[in-house]
This record gives structure tokens, C-alpha cells and sequence, in this order.
């Protein structure tokens, strides 16, 4: 019963694929879970965090074993003093018998005059800075989406008014035909291959919009980590109007940018881990005190044992002891070459910080004016438009007073189509142009309420 | 001065009974008409019912006269009396039918009416989902017959009565009142032809 309950809570989850409309941060929650981009930099995090562990793995101790057997031949003390000239032993090769041989050292490092505690400090902030770029890597798939999201909205919004202005033309074509083969005067060749020509230029836009629709919402499947076959619905049919709420104040993006942006993080945890660097580099030359105890055994009954402490037999017996100690390894031609290292290492990250410094400030400000341009041409589209639209409505309702002509009516029709899609033009960039300045102040994916 | 009196007061009583004529009257007359609209195509018997109600709404006689004003002193009384009677034909058989169409299929979003003269206007936007097209419409309203009767609408702020009257005065210029009369005659031959003329 309770493994139920527990098995229905876990599938309650965010909402998934096919269930429910999903709106741009739906579909960029799904994205960044299922991202493939996020799972690679969420991998580096994890190599780091590994890295870490093995600097900070100093602190226990370390065993080290060895033990193994060999064949050995007799070879035993002849009783007696042992003379110039003679051995005093006596070899029989033709008797083998095993010769046993185990040691074991165990150190425990003690004090690394702060060479450890430097790299783990620099491995620590490495940690941060691959951490940032986890941030970074969702920040660009969630503007990736936002993309894709509109786009396809975008491709939707223009097919209606391409479809009614289809049948308007091809009514158009039919009359004109009629007018042409009865030889009423009123058209000519050049009259249908103009509507023609309309035709063909509508149907090429019609089926790049059809087509990109399309092709937008495979790509934002493909962004959101989904199948193709997979069903998705939108919570919009077409594209929403401009956001109502303003944008905030330039000054106040910048701030916020050097705020959130994780290539920031990346830059401050980045100089911190260089500078840790170098300190390690410096400090390798330092000794490392540590405690060992070891132990070694030999046996075999193949030889004699000597039990003569001050003879020197490796064939049987037991040495070991404590000790406490100094291990140094002292290469001063490479401590300092690693020491440039970490030196070079701090100089592009002084070259970076100083770009971002300008640079960040730089993108916000773009992007910011980016987003009032689009507005701004959005209001004038939308004027033409408003324009394209009377010149079509008065065009037919002279047509029907007897006072016009039809191919007003045409030309109207074709004005107001060309100022409609500069509207949605206007309006994708709109909706575009706020993810890429959400995503210049660095809250593409955790504060997407920072731009309305 | 005191037989009086009690007439005032009756007068003063009936006032708010007698034909209102203000905003909220102007709306209301605006959405029975875009209601009758909506009914053409629908009816069983014909819409030649609807096409009756419809005409209840148009003040036909300065829907057709206020366009010729400029140049009513090149019409003759004859000319005039037949441009009215074929310019109000023209206007009830080509825009009847698709005027239903269009506000069947029409979300209607509703401005506050405004009076300007005397007459009354009512704005709202409209937008056909079908086409992905958003118009901003006037009706302007006056009080004709002790009904508020529609005498010229406006699309995204130009008039259609003024729009007609440039027209008409471009053409009697070039062509005469005869040429006029003629495009309105051609005009509805074609959509008679076609059949896209109600009668």
C-alpha cells in the first residue's frame, strides 16, 4: 500500500510531454532536465568534486603491501668455525621448498606546511567555477528554447492571413480568367500573369511558414530532450502580444547582470582557484612530516635461520618499527615552471575579467536596446499595418460601389500582408530579444521574472 | 400659466419615456444590428426577413445623398432620385452578405459610445480569428424617423461616407453623373452575373 502511495507521488512530477499545455517556461523546465549540454557540464562538476577528493585523500593514510613467494634450493650452516676459504655452508639444488616474503609500510601524513590545504582550496573553487558554468549551460538552453518557442509561434500567427489571402487571390484569378475569355477588355495577359506571379510569391511565404513552423517545433523537441514522435502542445496558438509590463531600467540590469551572470562566478572562483595554484606550485618545494610504521617477514625452511641478531638474514625473520618523519621532494626547476604556470593561468583570467568588466556591461545594453528597438519598429508595423488594412477595406468597398478597380483591391491586399508580416516580424523580436537580455543578465533559467 | 403647469409636469415625467437617444441606446441599436447580421445565411425561409430588419437600421436617405454633396449641383433631380435608388440597391446586395460572414466569425470588443453633434458613435474593435484581421470600427447614429439610424461607419478612423464622396467627385469630374450612373449599373450586372447580388 505505502510503496503505492510512494510510486503514484513519484510519478506526479512536473508536467511531462503531452500532458497539458505547456507555456515558454514549462518547456524550458523540460529542457533543462532532460538537456543533454547540461548533463555534460553537470559531469564536470562531478570530475572536479572527484579531483577534490583525491587532493583532500592526503589526510588519511596510506598502506602500502607487498608479499610474494619463490622456489628456493637448501642451503644450510655446516656446523663448525667458518675458515678463510670455506663457506661454511652446504648447497643441495637438488632440494626446492618456498621462500615467503611479506612487508607493509602504513604513512600517515602529519603536516604539509600548507601545501594541501592550497589545493584544496584551488580544486575547491574549481569546483565553484564548473559549477557557474552548469549555470551558463542552462542560461543558453533555456534562451535556445524561448527561441525555438516563438518561432514556431511566430510561423503559426502568419499562416491565416497567408491562407485567407490565398483564396482572395485565387477568387481573383477566377474572375479574371472569366473577364479574359469572354473578352470583356477589362483584363489582360498581363493582368493574370500579375495575379500569377501574386500566387506563386504567396505560396512560396505560405509554405516557408508551414514548413518553419514545423521545423521550429522539431528543433525545440529536440532542444527540450524529446522524441521526435513525442506529443507536444503549446499553451499559445499564436504569438502574444507585446508584454505589457516595462522594461527595468538600464542601470539596474547592468547590476543585476554582475550579479547573476555565472560567468562572474566563473571569474571569481576561477582567480581564487589560480592564486590557490600558485601557492601550491610554491609550497611543493616544502617537506611533507609525516608517521609511518612498518613491518616485513621473510620465512623459508630452506635455509638456515640465523638467529644472530647482528647477522644479516633475509631468508627468516620479522623486522619492523614507528617512526616519524621528513619525505622531500625538491625539483626547484619544475616547482617554478608550475609556479609560471599558475601565473599564466591568472594572467587570461585577468585578460577575461577585464573583457567582462566591459564586456557584460556592453551585451546588457544591446541586448536592453535591442528589445526597445523591436518595440518601437512593433508600433510603427503595426501602423502600417493598420494602413494596409484601410487601403484593402476601402478598395473593396469602392469595388462594390462600382467606383474601383479590382487589382486596388489586390494591391491593398498585398500592402497589408507585407505590413502583417512585418507586425510578427516586429513581435517575434520582441519576445527574442527579452530571452536574450534575460540571458545577458544571467536569469535565463533560474530568474526568468527579472524581465517580464 | 397654471393650465400650463400640469402639461410641464406631464411633459417632464414622459421625457425619459419618449425615443432615448444617447450612448447607451446607440450600443444597443449597434448590437442588434450586428445580431441581425449574424442571422442572414441562416434563416430557413431566406433572408428575406433579415434583409427587412436590416433595412429598419440604415438611414438610407443620407447614406446615398451625403456622398453626392460636394456635387449635387451637377445632378440633375431625375439623376439624383436614380443615383440614390441604385446606390442604395448596391449597398443592401453586395454588403448584406458579407457583412453576415464576417461577424459571425467576429470576437467584438466594445469601446464607450461618444456623442459629437448631436449624433452618436460606437466604437469597437473586432477581430476575425479566421483571417488574423483586427479591425477598429465606428458606427455613427442619428436620430432619423424617432429611431437611431446608422448614417456612416469608419474603418481604423476614416470614414466610409467621406472615402465615397472623393470617389464620386473624381469621377463625375472625368465622366460625368452619366459615367457614375453607368459604374453603378456595370457594377451590379457583375454581381448579378456572378450571383453574389441579394435582392
Amino acid at each position: 500500500m505505502i510503496s503505492s502511495i510512494l510510486l503514484l507521488a513519484l510519478a506526479a512530477g512536473g508536467p511531462a510531454s503531452g500532458e497539458g499545455a505547456l507555456g515558454p517556461e514549462d518547456c524550458v523546465r523540460v529542457a533543462i532536465a532532460g538537456s543533454g549540454q547540461v548533463l555534460e557540464a553537470e559531469g564536470h562538476v562531478d570530475e572536479w568534486e572527484a579531483r577534490l577528493a583525491e587532493v583532500q585523500s592526503i589526510h588519511y593514510p596510506k598502506l602500502t603491501a607487498l608479499g610474494w613467494v619463490a622456489p628456493i634450493y637448501r642451503v644450510e650452516r655446516v656446523p663448525g668455525p667458518i675458515q678463510f676459504g670455506s663457506s661454511g655452508v652446504s648447497q643441495d639444488t637438488s632440494e626446492w621448498g618456498p621462500y615467503f616474503h611479506a612487508q607493509a609500510v602504513l604513512v600517515q601524513p602529519i603536516y604539509t606546511f600548507g601545501r594541501v590545504a592550497a589545493g584544496e582550496k584551488a580544486a575547491g573553487d574549481r569546483v565553484s567555477v564548473e559549477r557557474a558554468r552548469v549555470q551558463e549551460v542552462k542560461n543558453a538552453v533555456a534562451l535556445e528554447v524561448r527561441r525555438l518557442y516563438f518561432l514556431h509561434l511566430y510561423a503559426r500567427s502568419l499562416v491565416p492571413a497567408l491562407e485567407s489571402a490565398s483564396k482572395v487571390l485565387e477568387e481573383a484569378r477566377t474572375r479574371a480568367s472569366a473577364e479574359f475569355d469572354a473578352g470583356s477588355g477589362r483584363v489582360t495577359t498581363v493582368d493574370l500573369a500579375k495575379l500569377d506571379y501574386g500566387s506563386a510569391e504567396l505560396q512560396k511565404v505560405r509554405s516557408r511558414a508551414t514548413l518553419g513552423a514545423d521545423t521550429a517545433l522539431a528543433a525545440l523537441k529536440h532542444t527540450m530532450g524529446l522524441a521526435q514522435d513525442a506529443a507536444l502542445t503549446l499553451a499559445d496558438e499564436r504569438l502574444p502580444g507585446p508584454p505589457a509590463d516595462p522594461l527595468p531600467p538600464l542601470p539596474e540590469l547592468i547590476r543585476l547582470a554582475a550579479q547573476e551572470r555565472p560567468e562572474m562566478a566563473q571569474l571569481r572562483h576561477g582567480k581564487e582557484a589560480a592564486l590557490s595554484l600558485e601557492q601550491a606550485e610554491a609550497l611543493a618545494a616544502m617537506p611533507t612530516l609525516f608517521a609511518a610504521g612498518q613491518i616485513e617477514g621473510d620465512y623459508t625452511a630452506m635455509r638456515t635461520n640465523a638467529k644472530n641478531p647482528y647477522l644479516y638474514d633475509p631468508y627468516n625473520g620479522v623486522t619492523g618499527g614507528v617512526a616519524v618523519g621528513l619525505a622531500w621532494d625538491f625539483d626547484l626547476a619544475k616547482i617554478k615552471a608550475r609556479e609560471k604556470g599558475a601565473r599564466a593561468l591568472q594572467k587570461q583570467l585577468q585578460g577575461l575579467e577585464k573583457l567582462a568588466a566591459t564586456g557584460i556591461p556592453m551585451e546588457v545594453r544591446k541586448a536592453h536596446d535591442d528589445v526597445k528597438l523591436a518595440e518601437h519598429l512593433h508600433e510603427v508595423a503595426e501602423g502600417g499595418a493598420t494602413a494596409g488594412r484601410k487601403w484593402m477595406t476601402f478598395a473593396a468597398s469602392a469595388y462594390q460601389a462600382g467606383t474601383g478597380e479590382p487589382r486596388d483591391i489586390l494591391e491593398g491586399l498585398s500592402a497589408y500582408l507585407n505590413a502583417k508580416r512585418d507586425v510578427y516580424d516586429q513581435l517575434l523580436a520582441i519576445h527574442v530579444k527579452r530571452a536574450e537580455l534575460l540571458r545577458a543578465v544571467g536569469a535565463a533559467s533560474a530568474r526568468p521574472d527579472l524581465i517580464p | 400659466m397654471r393650465k400650463l403647469a400640469p402639461l410641464l409636469a406631464c411633459a417632464a415625467l414622459l421625457a425619459p419615456l419618449a425615443a432615448r437617444a444617447d450612448g447607451a441606446a446607440a450600443r444597443g441599436r449597434t448590437e442588434a444590428l450586428i445580431a441581425t447580421f449574424q442571422k442572414l445565411g441562416k434563416e430557413p425561409g431566406g433572408d428575406g426577413k433579415v434583409h427587412a430588419r436590416l433595412d429598419d437600421f440604415f438611414d438610407y436617405d443620407r447614406l446615398t445623398l451625403v456622398p453626392i454633396t460636394p456635387i449635387a449641383a451637377k445632378f440633375s433631380p431625375a439623376q439624383k432620385a436614380e443615383f440614390s435608388r441604385k446606390f442604395r440597391e448596391l449597398i443592401r446586395g453586395l454588403s448584406f452578405g458579407d457583412s453576415g460572414a464576417f461577424f459571425r466569425r467576429a470576437k467584438i470588443s466594445w469601446g464607450a459610445p461618444r456623442e459629437e453633434n448631436g449624433e452618436f458613435i460606437v466604437p469597437f474593435d473586432a477581430h476575425d480569428p479566421e483571417q488574423d484581421l483586427d479591425t477598429s470600427i465606428e458606427f455613427r447614429w442619428a436620430v432619423s424617423g424617432g429611431k437611431l439610424r446608422l448614417v456612416d461607419a469608419s474603418f481604423d478612423g476614416s470614414s466610409l461616407i467621406k472615402d465615397y464622396q472623393n470617389q464620386f467627385t473624381r469621377i463625375v469630374d472625368k465622366e460625368g453623373v452619366a459615367g457614375l450612373l453607368r459604374r453603378l449599373d456595370e457594377r451590379r450586372a457583375e454581381a448579378e452575373k456572378k450571383g453574389s447580388f441579394a435582392k
